[in-house]
């Protein structure tokens, strides 16, 4: 089994004061991947669309979201892999794309934190 | 060997059935009525057209592996290479982050068409020691239908991306208390940094952030090489070690090539020889039978024109039934040629069945049994036995 390719990264987000954000993360290049999201020290999973982050009204500003994506190369036409995380209700919505190459059948994880500033 | 241009292609006006169209036949096949399983094209068209099955094939990544490729293999454009395969998909050369699988699983007309297409280019030395001859070729081919994902490969891509998801959960929790710390700290740093003035405090964020960054690095890289956790995903992968997806309904493929021959490798001494348009139409996963083995019917028709006069062209009709299930392909094929234009040749038939069965995870036994074409000549009998191994990656199907 070919060895994983671990990227880590640390990005900021400008949010509101007493507001919570909202994350998507989209997997590309038709490949296969799934993302555990902690925020807070609580774990969960994401789904397709875009996940809440933070209670209603509360101030998420100073605290880091820890996202971890795994994606698995399933398409045999290629070795790409990219990982999109878009983050909302801060002033501005802004997409973080990311990418790499695999061997054939290899896995990527994406290690990315997300900083959220005022 | 590739044949000299010596008469007329014929009209090839029935491409519009589903069909499969060649013209002239393959190298190997000359003068000979090829079987069923030669006229889908499986192999890229160029390969096909050549006769040859390359045992190393380029496939460029990107625009870059293509262009680095080019420069080596023909020695900064000066030279035609020997003995070389590529084979390219145009829409695989760049990257498609918005691409996901889901959005994969059914596709219009003109989006299978996009993203099957795929170029092939080959040269091969096709003459004899006594004639040298370098066949060129070069080919096409995509899915103008190409069905879409079955429930259940849909079903195992949601269950591997949920492993997936895990296996990020299982870091994060196993971090979670020391990034709880780091985490902490940061707070504690950015939220002094607001009580700096604006040049200080941009400067005092991106420190902060870039301490907490190098040590979630750290911890990440430490959790990631545990042994505990290392074992645990080993244990989750092993469900998704051979992925196979499939997918069903119709699927039509069309392939084209041309190529060219020259003598001694003089330009002047060689020139256009023939070329091929091939057409399989099959419906994959027939909808009797949602459960259990498989059933795929595929039809095929082909016109060779031989461009040799003292050949007669002949019109190939053919069908092949598919029966498999996860352990065993059951295939019986049947070929109808039927000489045209003016001759006195007769009309050949050919039916062959097939099984393949599983032996093991890796190897497959495949008994052949039937009649060829002409049954006056030797090996028109066909049957063999054999063996057929997966290597890694090829991610063989069945009954393909």
């Amino acid at each position: 089994m070919p060895a994983d390719i671990t990227i880590t990264d640390t990005r900021l987000y400008t949010v509101r004061p007493n507001t919570p954000v909202e994350i998507k993360v989209a997997i590309g290049d038709r490949q296969a991947g799934g993302t555990s999201l902690m925020y807070k020290g609580v774990e969960r999973t994401a789904g397709t669309g875009f996940e809440p982050i933070g209670a209603p009204g509360e101030d998420v500003r100073f605290n880091v979201l820890h996202c971890v994506t795994t994606v698995r190369d399933i398409d045999p036409d290629h070795n790409h892999t990219s990982v999109k995380y878009t983050l909302r209700g801060g002033p501005v919505e802004q997409e973080y794309p990311f990418q790499m190459e695999v061997s054939a059948d290899g896995h990527a994880r994406y290690v990315i934190d997300f900083v959220f500033v005022q | 060997m590739l044949r000299r241009a010596t008469a007329a292609v014929s009209p090839l006006g029935f491409m519009v059935l589903l069909v499969q169209v060649a013209v002239p036949a393959a190298t190997e096949a000359q003068g000979k009525v090829p079987e069923l399983s030669a006229l889908k094209p499986t192999a890229a068209p160029a390969f096909m057209l050549l006769g040859v099955s390359p045992t190393s094939i380029e496939r460029p990544s990107s625009p870059a592996d293509f262009g680095l490729m080019l420069v080596n293999r023909t020695e900064r454009l000066s030279t035609i290479p020997e003995e070389f395969a590529v084979e390219l998909s145009p829409f695989w050369l760049r990257r498609h982050p918005d691409l996901t699988w889901r959005a994969d699983t059914a596709r219009t007309i003109e989006q299978s068409i996009i993203r099957t297409l795929t170029w092939s280019a080959a040269t091969a030395e096709i003459g004899n020691e006594l004639a040298p001859q370098t066949g060129v070729a070069v080919g096409g081919r995509f899915m103008m239908l190409s069905g879409q994902l079955t429930r259940a490969s849909k079903e195992t891509l949601i269950a591997l991306e949920q492993s997936l998801a895990a296996e990020g959960g299982l870091k994060n929790r196993m971090a979670a208390a020391r990034l709880k710390i780091l985490d902490d700290s940061l707070r504690v740093r950015l939220q002094a940094a607001q009580q700096l003035s604006d040049a200080q405090r941009q400067t005092a964020i991106a420190a902060a952030v870039q301490m907490h960054s190098v040590a979630a690095a750290a911890l990440d890289a430490q959790i990631l090489a545990d042994p505990a956790y290392q074992d645990s995903i080993a244990e989750g992968r092993k469900r998704f070690e051979n992925i196979a997806l499939e997918r069903e309904g119709p699927m039509l493929e069309i392939a084209a090539a041309a190529g060219w021959a020259f003598d001694n490798r003089i330009w002047d001494q060689g020139g256009f020889e023939r070329w091929g348009v091939w057409s399989s139409l099959s419906w994959a996963r027939s909808t009797a039978m949602p459960d259990g083995a498989k059933l795929t019917p595929v039809v095929l028709l082909r016109y060779t024109a031989n461009r040799s006069d003292a050949q007669p062209d002949y019109l190939d009709a053919g069908a092949r039934l598919i029966l498999h299930d996860d352990r065993y392909a059951v295939s019986f094929e049947t070929v109808l040629s039927s000489p045209t234009g003016e001759g006195v040749a007769e009309r050949l038939y050919r039916v062959a069945g097939v099984l393949e069965y599983q032996l093991r995870k890796d190897a497959w036994a495949i008994a052949t049994f039937g009649r060829d074409h002409n049954t006056t000549t030797e090996g028109s009998l066909i049957a063999q036995l054999g063996l057929r191994l997966q290597f890694a990656g090829e991610r063989y199907k069945p009954g393909q």
